[in-house]
């Protein structure tokens, strides 16, 4: 080794180290990319199948694709949480990042941004998607929408990465995930099926400024807990 | 074989040390009261069954278990207290390798590096990668590997920060002769750079070969000890716990 000492990294330099693994890793296999856009595409034939063109016309966009997308987005997230773990805990490779001399925040953080870019991923072909199953314009609400999804996306990448830590200590905690996360995440899919809807709608942003304030707050305060919580988890 | 580091560089003060140590599981005791001290250059066998409390010794000891009672002391400070730099004197090699095997070995070395703060993290996997005899094999993922392989991959991982303390939990398991061999050649290189470890293993004569003190763990307390280079009983005592 060089003369040089270690010297560990900073919080910044750890998360960005550990998320460009977790992509890495993921531009290789493309196992959780497969696996979340084949489940979202299952999930909008059904709803498809089940609403019809002419319901959704009669209901208006703005009523039936808010929830078809992110009841979508939720489940198709914890096939990709599930994942993120797994492959931590495949050859225990968690434990050696966990003896690794960083704060293990950074260790949550690196895994919330991977899972945050893998949603925005699925979100970008989930949209189109929607609007070509369901057979409505949304074209004209990306620039509204790419405020708002992202906003409740780090709210779900930082719920998706802390509960799937926990449950990935459990045997056969993986089935747990739902059960736990989506409980938490209520008020967050509120905020965002009423956000969404709004953007579909064309009412100004302005007006859900109160539901935007409230996910702002959930994103800090999720990412807060996580990172109080992440040293114990990590932790027997 | 390698020989253990030179006793030349002994020091007073242990570099790592366990004071009653205690954990439980629930109802289970695991270990109860466990006293050990590492002194630099004076590498320990853990000996004991399947059960005795080896593996979950070595986890308390990295700061990856939390003890029910007693405490560790790393080069003298608790690592549940100095935490990152206590994290970064000790490098571990368990049963699993701690890799990721979609990543190639030399990417699993870099990323590990950089985690530790090393400086020139490619440089630095690249020279373990040849120390443990696999320079031609950093491209390849490690989960096309054979357990021998992984296991010097691991090996490798360990040593990435240079850590004085080893931990090593049986590492040698399963392992063919040609990477036995190479996995002894880089414990020897590590041991010529003054590192120190704790060797958990079922294999006495390995054991006794390695470290020149030993300690027998049986039901989560310290059964007996004896030195490996003294007195000839010592080391017959060691080999009847051979099962």
């Amino acid at each position: 080794m060089s003369d040089a000492a270690p010297r560990p990294p900073g919080f910044v330099s750890a998360s960005l180290a550990i998320a460009q693994k977790d992509l890495r890793i993921e531009g290789r296999t493309k196992e959780t990319t497969l696996a979340t856009v084949l489940f979202a595409l299952v999930v909008l034939v059904v709803f498809a199948f089940a609403f019809g063109g002419d319901a959704v016309q009669r209901a208006g966009a703005g009523t039936i694709v808010p929830g078809v997308v992110w009841v979508t987005l939720a489940f198709s997230g914890i096939v990709g949480f599930t994942r993120s773990f797994r492959l931590e805990r495949e050859d225990d490779a968690l434990a050696a990042v966990a003896l690794a001399p960083v704060d293990r925040g950074a260790v949550f953080a690196g895994k919330a941004l991977a899972n945050f870019v893998l949603l925005t991923a699925l979100e970008t072909a989930l949209f189109p998607l929607t609007s070509v199953l369901l057979d409505v314009p949304l074209l004209a609400a990306a620039a509204p929408l790419a405020l708002v999804v992202p906003l409740h996306t780090v709210g779900l990448a930082c719920l998706g990465t802390l509960f799937g830590a926990v449950v990935s200590r459990l045997q056969r905690g993986e089935a747990l995930l739902a059960t736990l996360m989506l409980p938490a995440a209520t008020p967050l899919f509120l905020s965002a099926v009423h956000c969404t809807a709004s953007a579909i709608e064309g009412t100004p942003l302005a007006a859900d400024r109160h539901w935007l304030l409230l996910i702002g707050g959930l994103d800090v305060l999720y990412v807060l807990v996580a990172l109080l919580l992440f040293d114990a988890i990590l932790e027997d | 074989m390698p020989s253990p580091p030179s006793g030349a560089s002994l020091d007073a003060a242990p570099l790592l040390e366990a004071r009653g140590l205690t954990r439980r599981f629930g109802a289970t005791i695991a270990l109860e009261g466990i006293d050990l001290a590492v002194r630099r250059g004076e590498p320990v066998a853990l000996f004991g069954e399947n059960g005795a409390g080896k593996t979950t010794l070595l986890r308390l000891l990295a700061g990856g278990l939390k003890p029910t009672a007693g405490g560790v002391a790393v080069e003298g400070t608790d690592p549940r207290r100095a935490g990152a730099a206590a994290r970064s004197r000790i490098g571990v090699v368990s049963h699993q390798t701690l890799l990721y095997g979609d990543l190639t070995a030399e990417e699993n070395l870099v990323f590990f590096a950089t985690l530790h703060g090393v400086p020139s993290p490619a440089a630095r996997a690249r020279a373990l990668l040849r120390e443990v005899d696999l320079a031609e094999r950093g491209d390849d993922p490690v989960r096309t590997f054979s357990r021998g392989l992984r296991q010097r991959v691991a090996l490798a991982r360990a040593l990435v920060h240079a850590p004085p303390i080893l931990l090593l939990d049986e590492p040698a398991t399963g392992l063919d002769a040609r990477s036995t061999a190479a996995w002894r050649r880089a414990l020897a290189e590590a041991a010529a750079r003054d590192t120190t470890w704790i060797l958990a293993t079922h294999d006495v004569e390995e054991g006794l070969a390695l470290c020149p003190r030993w300690v027998a763990i049986r039901h989560g307390r310290v059964a007996d000890a004896g030195s490996s280079r003294g007195p000839e009983a010592d080391r017959a005592r060691a080999r009847a716990l051979a099962p």
